[in-house]
């Protein structure tokens, strides 16, 4: 028995192996008893987290599926000796989306969410602030769903990735990411395109508190191959002086 | 009855230090347990149910929709986050489980296992399409800024009392914070170990491990039998 692999029934049963890893655990499962049962065991374990965030879907998707159950004809049993997972053929059928429709609702649970908020007594500084962040929010997504987006990677050693959308049309860029460290008082992140070779400063950026990072910011990064993050001082710097933390681009 | 319950509980994935500390100070009052005995009975009275499905009864395919698309929409729209997109997955799984139920062996777990094994790996497959990067990734911007780390904004959920909401909940609470994150991380997050490792900051090896010890003490916990 492969021990290394032995210990993946976890990372299996939470679906946290790469397509390779996976093929390789069920070549595993094949010829182990032992990791078989352990699965099955962490199945009904992740069926059961799966109530901790239940979710009643609309209405409209049960009269949907109910409408194509009555059209689909269901497989016959599997003969002796077949696997029976869950792994079959795709089946396409998905009613069309009104996204409209989709976007009246999302809108419509935002401002039911500030209700909400007021109900409770949240002070108004902190409504304020929720509602520009809202706003922004706004404004940043709409960047990342342009048509013309561009996404773009920043990635470093130990650091989590910071994922940057540009849309050349709007002239925009958003940067997106989670969990980056927070840099002390006297500094921030700074933001740099190298375009010939030469960086040139496209924006300073720090993290949120929980350590999000959500701006936007005009640039132009036509014919840049390289971007690079450093740290630099508070108000940051005109050339690079400080490691670079993240890039996109460099091989 | 009304509970409470988080309004930042919609998908997300904010770092997990927020998230502890928010759900550290929920308060859901008295929990009752569900008994193993009623759990066993629901476990049985739903494998009936899918016998004959697998019989191509319409009527128990629906009976059985109503009992599960809640689990399997929060773990979809939990993973994907984009709404959009969630409600085609979950149209997806609902028709595969009704193609395939026929196939469905009772003797290698329940049914809820199998659907929401399903649901979970057609979630995460898809979130790892490239296009669909882009759109979680837009449904997570929007979705965010709702509530802040500092403030924990609390909605009344008309929604009758989940007794399973709470048992698992409390069962997650006894887990360590790293087992806790790990765990989250991979299935409510639907992230690979190696995402997993570079959020924690943790080697991949400890990611594996602790994922498992998590699990191990989640089963034993909620009293889960395969």
């Amino acid at each position: 028995m492969n021990h290394e692999l032995h210990l993946w029934s976890g990372l299996y049963a939470t679906d946290a192996l790469d397509d390779a890893e996976r093929e390789a655990f069920e070549h595993h499962l094949d010829e182990c008893a032992d990791c078989r049962d352990e699965v099955a065991g962490f199945s009904e374990t992740t069926a059961e987290m799966s109530h901790a965030i239940s979710s009643t879907p609309p209405e409209s998707i049960r009269a949907a599926v109910l409408a194509q159950v009555a059209n689909t004809s269901q497989l016959p049993p599997a003969p002796a000796g077949e696997p029976t997972g869950p792994t079959g053929p795709t089946v396409p059928m998905v009613a069309p989306i009104d996204m409209a429709a989709r976007r009246r609702r999302r809108l419509t649970q935002l401002a039911a969410a500030a209700v909400v908020a007021l109900v409770i007594g949240i002070g108004g500084a902190q409504i304020a602030r929720l509602s520009q962040r809202a706003g922004d929010a706004e404004q940043i997504a709409s960047i990342i769903g342009s048509k013309d987006a561009q996404t773009m990677r920043l990635e470093g050693e130990g650091r989590a990735p910071v994922t940057m959308v540009w849309s050349p049309q709007r002239g925009e860029v958003a940067l997106v990411g989670e969990s980056l460290r927070p840099v002390d008082d006297s500094s921030v992140y700074e933001l740099w395109a190298v375009h010939d070779g030469t960086p040139a400063k496209v924006a300073l950026f720090e993290p949120n508190p929980d350590g999000s990072i959500r701006e936007r910011f005009p640039a132009d990064l036509s014919g840049v191959e390289v971007l690079g993050v450093t740290i630099e001082p508070r108000g940051g710097s005109e050339t690079p002086s400080g490691d670079m933390v993240l890039s996109y681009g460099v091989s | 009855m009304a509970h409470l319950r988080l309004l930042d509980s919609a998908p997300d994935e904010r770092p997990v230090s927020s998230r502890m500390r928010v759900s550290g100070s929920e308060s859901f009052g008295k929990t009752a347990a569900v008994s193993d005995a009623g759990h066993a009975e629901r476990r049985s009275a739903r494998a009936d149910l899918m016998l004959r499905v697998a019989g191509g009864d319409q009527d128990a395919f629906a009976a059985l929709y109503d009992e599960m698309s809640p689990q399997v929409f929060g773990v979809v729209r939990r993973v994907l986050r984009d709404p959009a997109q969630s409600e085609e997955v979950l149209q997806e799984v609902m028709l595969e489980v009704w193609r395939t139920a026929p196939r469905f062996d009772p003797g290698k777990g329940s049914v809820s296992a199998w659907i929401i094994t399903m649901a979970h790996r057609r979630a995460v497959d898809r979130v790892r399409s490239e296009q669909s990067a882009r759109d979680r990734l837009e449904a997570d911007v929007r979705e965010q800024p709702i509530s802040t780390p500092d403030v924990a904004v609390v909605v009344v959920d008309e929604i009758d009392t989940n007794l399973d909401r709470e048992r698992v909940r409390k069962a997650i609470g006894t887990l360590t914070s790293l087992q806790r994150e790990s765990v989250e991380l991979a299935f409510y997050g639907g992230h690979t170990h190696a995402e997993v490792a570079t959020m924690l900051d943790i080697p991949l090896g400890t990611v594996k491990t602790r994922i498992r010890d998590g699990l191990i003490r989640l089963r034993d916990s909620l009293g889960v039998t395969s």
